[in-house]
């Protein structure tokens, strides 16, 4: 019968549209449908571009180094490695610890700013948006290269103090340590972080805060009741933005972090080079993208259960 | 009184904050007229040299153009995805929406080194020739991630109320979603494009890998390390990017505010 | 009552909403247009990459000025595409990019080479190979198993340079040491180069390996017991010159490693700085042109005509004005004067035994071993 009805071009034409009438009403219907629907591009996109990599990621993690070419042979043994050597954890350490202060800082510094521009600007927001959006738009190495300048041994700071007569040397732990690298990169993401922060508390509901004030609480009651648990899906996105991408930086450590600044990007990179040991390098890729994954996992149901009391 | 006083310390720190952001920043124009090859204080005098060598650098104009297309590309279409997605995962109460979500989420947690290989590895089996269009392809995996968390943040907890009041008054899906759901995603797909795109202006891990006779920006600026001759043609088009931004935003202002005295329409949603 | 609200501000939204989406569809519209208008914009480049072979370097070697000759012959540039650091380049070649001609250093070569990535090169289709510098022809691991793999095309040389004002001590020939950079006097204010080649490789000549590039394990020892005594004495690794350059010239940094046009440059820029020659020996580098596998029967002469052209003497003169550091081609100096070479920290009279007066850089036997060696004392450990 469908055979049929295909055999004539106005019968499949008909069995088409008649179709197409059903699936468009199941998917009116149904919610979970219509949500997949919405979800598919993505998904697909990701399915279609996504599992290879990860495949090879895997099975390469799974493989032995040998010579210059890899041995296709299940093994555990790059993992067993990682415990082998203390350097990987411990610059796994010293990566998660650097990004966390990053991230916790530059939080804190963009919140002010993303609440500034949600409820104090009241013109031309947009503006503003790209205004804070702009310096991003020059060459990163450039801002690396600016804070260099800023930081470094005859830059605008210590020229600044001397002319001032506060010092009398140039200042030389400004530059080339922990301490620049979490102020160029608290620098390089603030974009990062001020936007996602200034999109939820901008669709806080004014009345909402109205209705608090009316209650009598006082603005920083506010605050903590309404304003920052309504405004928590941005801050948590902000400090994820942040957070994540610099634990496998690799450029950044070496360009201002003086003779400490290596992390764990720059061991995974190096396996895929001078080091010449992919199979190693993934490994050491699924072991950072797993820890990353589980603390955030675990930030995020704690936070979860902080709100839920 | 107390108000008005907690109102000026926020704008006074919004202002150094802004301080923060652009006072790095504009010591590259500063440097880009300095008569030196080198990025250090003290100033040495004032030159155009390095603008006109600028000029003369055809690769680095083009990579700028090629920087500036596949930007624009990816901040578009991950925006398109990343808000579809956004909204499927707030709007609908999906069965198995945490597993989704984290999958659509691993391009961000995954190292650019790595992503950037298998990429390659994909499409050099799928017979695709490295070009600018894989570079926006892989752009546009890891910008996503960013768009959807962006767009979850504006939709969550937002628009399930106000859709269903539209429908109720008759409204269809296209029209709730274009009169409703557009409007208040609005501010998100601002600040989600911008971030897309400003994630794919500067990235170069990726776009390194993926590219293939025609370089990004960022490719071109890498690769002028080794020659520190090069390096203030980079800071004079750094400026020049500044500059054109600015001139840009404040051209924008304008005609917002000479429309905003014809229209007599004020307070833009945004 | 809460959703009766939210639809007053729903449209209340709307007549918001509706302003900003006719700005936002504006701009929409403009991004659309630049889109449609790319591909037309790029067209010609497109074509020209059907009929050019690629060739896959540095940045800053695709000016028109490097490849003159094949620029008369054809009219159109080859295509380029551009590394900045050799690993990231390798991986990419592994990953299965297809370049046709590459620029990398000698030390690359063999595993190049044993990766499979390598064409042996017929010296008979090069134009300008009678010129080449007879040392550069016998450049370690260039030469392998009866085929020549890498023509070398620049060279040059590596060692410390200092500011002669911070420390006169230095400035004796006979005091010219790598020892500048393990001196506790300038703790602070020294840097190393960071990588296995320029680096790691200076503190194995510095301890007095018998062999640099193939060391015993008691050796690497003694080398990453030298680099864990120095790397609190150091400001900073850096592979980027810009950097070093930066701080010889601020003061920040007294001796760097570096390469010889540094000193060259800061000289032109008046700053008090001498380019050592030091007893244990300086270290040449050696660059050139290879031809990979890839590359198409029908693309194979104009490979070889992009050779050609960067050996040319013009192109060397090119290189040695613009960049400080020495070209293959022997007639290319003569261009210049002797003191224009002198400023450019070339000896005019006898530029073979000046290159043989360093060290030449060759494959590192034990590469993983130092990296993990290497990465141990960066980290600290």
């Amino acid at each position: 019968m469908i055979r049929r009805l295909l055999a004539s071009p106005a019968g499949a034409g008909g069995l088409g549209a008649l179709l197409l009438e059903r699936v468009r009403r199941r998917f009116l219907r149904s919610p979970q449908m219509r949500g997949y629907a919405l979800l598919s591009p993505t998904l697909f996109v990701m399915l279609l571009f996504l599992v290879v990599p990860l495949g090879i990621l895997f099975t390469l993690s799974f493989w032995k180094q040998d010579g210059l070419f890899f041995a296709p042979a299940f093994s555990i043994d790059n993992y067993v490695a990682f415990f082998g050597r203390i350097i990987y954890s411990k610059l796994l350490a010293t990566s998660i610890g650097t990004s966390l202060c990053v991230a916790t800082a530059t939080v804190l510094l963009a919140y002010p700013m993303a609440y500034c521009l949600a409820f104090r600007i009241k013109r031309a927001k947009i503006m503003w948006l790209i205004l804070i959006t702009v310096p991003f738009w020059t060459s990163f190495l450039l801002r690396v290269f600016a804070w260099k300048i800023t930081l470094g041994y005859q830059g605008v700071i210590n020229s600044g103090l001397m002319t001032i007569g506060l010092i009398s040397e140039p200042l030389q732990f400004l530059l080339y340590n922990r301490f620049s690298l979490v102020v160029t990169l608290t620098h390089a993401w603030a974009a990062f972080a001020i936007l996602p922060i200034y999109v939820s508390l901008e669709k806080i509901d004014r009345s909402l805060l109205e209705a608090a004030t009316d209650l009598g609480d006082g603005p920083v009651a506010r605050f903590f009741g309404v304003t920052l648990p309504l405004s928590m899906p941005g801050v948590i996105a902000a400090f994820l933005f942040v957070f994540i991408p610099t634990v496998g930086d690799y450029v950044t450590p070496r360009l201002v972090g003086g003779t400490g600044g290596i992390m764990i990007g720059n061991i995974i990179q190096t396996m895929f080079g001078r080091g010449n040991n992919w199979p190693m390098g993934a490994a050491l890729a699924v072991i950072s993208m797993t820890t990353i994954t589980l603390l955030v996992i675990v930030t995020l149901w704690f936070i979860r259960k902080m709100r839920q009391r | 009184m107390e108000q008005t006083k907690r109102i000026d310390g926020l704008i006074v720190y919004g202002v150094i904050y802004l301080g923060f952001l652009y006072l790095p920043i504009l010591l590259i124009p500063l440097f880009s007229f300095n008569d030196s090859i080198y990025i250090a204080f003290p100033l040495k005098g004032f030159t155009l040299q390095w603008y006109e060598a600028m000029i003369a650098q055809d690769a680095l104009v083009r990579s700028l153009m090629n920087s500036l297309k596949v930007a624009s590309a990816v901040a578009v279409i991950s925006t398109i995805f990343g808000t579809l997605a956004a909204k499927a995962v707030t709007g609908y109460n999906l069965r198995g929406k945490a597993p989704v979500v984290a999958f659509i989420m691993i391009p961000f947690v995954i190292p650019g080194i790595i992503l950037g290989i298998s990429l390659l590895v994909l499409i050099n089996r799928l017979g695709v020739t490295p070009s600018l269009l894989t570079v926006g392809l892989g752009h546009i995996m890891i910008a996503i991630p960013f768009s959807m968390m962006v767009m979850i943040s504006r939709l969550e907890g937002l628009d399930r109320d106000l859709e269903e009041a539209s429908m109720d008054l008759g409204e269809g899906v296209w029209s709730t979603f274009w009169r409703v759901t557009f409007p208040l995603a609005l501010p998100g797909i601002v600040a989600s494009l911008l971030l897309t795109f400003t994630l794919s202006f500067d990235e170069f891990l990726i776009a390194f890998f993926l590219t293939g006779k025609e370089a990004t920006l960022p490719i071109f600026i890498f690769s002028q390390l080794r020659l520190s001759q090069k390096l203030p043609n980079v800071l004079a088009l750094g400026s020049c990017i500044l500059a054109a931004s600015t001139v840009v935003i404040a051209a924008a202002e304008y005609i917002r505010r000479r429309n905003l005295r014809s229209d007599r329409q004020s307070g833009l949603g945004v | 009552m809460q959703s009766k609200r939210d639809v007053q501000k729903f449209i209340d939204d709307m007549k918001l909403g509706r302003l900003s989406r006719r700005d936002f569809n504006r701009g929409l519209a403009s991004v659309g247009l630049g889109l449609v208008a790319a591909p037309l914009a790029s067209r010609p480049a497109l074509a020209a990459a059907e009929d050019h072979p690629t060739v896959y370097t540095w940045g800053g070697y695709e000016v028109p000025e490097m490849y003159g000759e094949y620029l008369a012959k054809y009219g159109e540039a080859p295509n380029f595409s551009l590394w900045g650091d050799e690993e990231e380049a390798e991986a990419k070649i592994r990953a299965g990019f297809h370049p046709d001609v590459g620029m990398p250093c000698s030390y690359k070569i063999k595993k190049w080479n044993e990766l499979g990535f390598l064409k042996p090169i017929d010296t008979d289709r090069l134009e300008h190979w009678d010129n080449v510098i007879d040392v550069l022809k016998e450049v370690p691991d260039t030469f392998i198993d009866g085929k020549r793999l890498m023509v070398t095309g620049w060279w040059g040389l590596t060692s410390v340079t200092f500011r002669t004002d911070i420390a006169p001590e230095y400035i004796p020939e006979e005091n010219h040491t790598w020892g500048i950079l393990w001196d506790p006097k300038y703790a602070g204010r020294l840097s190393m180069i960071d990588s296995l080649i320029d680096g790691v490789m200076v503190a194995a000549i510095y301890s007095g390996a018998a062999d640099p590039f193939n060391m015993t394990s008691e050796e690497v020892a003694k080398v990453g017991d030298l680099m864990r005594e120095q790397r609190p004495l150091l400001r900073f690794y850096t592979n980027d010159l810009t950097s070093w350059e930066q701080g010889l010239a601020s003061g920040e940094l007294v001796a760097a490693a570096s390469w010889n046009d540094t000193p060259t440059k800061l000289i032109k820029d008046g700053l008090p700085v001498m380019f050592m020659n030091p007893k244990e020996g300086a270290m040449t580098w050696t660059c050139g042109i290879v031809l990979f596998n890839y590359v198409a029967p029908e693309m194979e002469e104009r490979a070889y005509d992009i050779m050609n052209a960067y050996l040319s003497p013009e192109t060397g003169e090119y290189w040695i004005g613009e960049f400080g550091m020495g070209h293959s081609n022997i007639k290319s100096f003569a261009q210049f004067s002797s003191e224009e070479l002198a400023t450019r920290g070339l000896p005019p009279d006898d530029i073979p035994g000046y290159i043989s007066s360093g060290i030449f850089q060759a494959t590192i036997q034990n590469e993983p071993e130092l990296q993990a060696m290497y990465e141990e004392v960066k980290a600290g450990l």
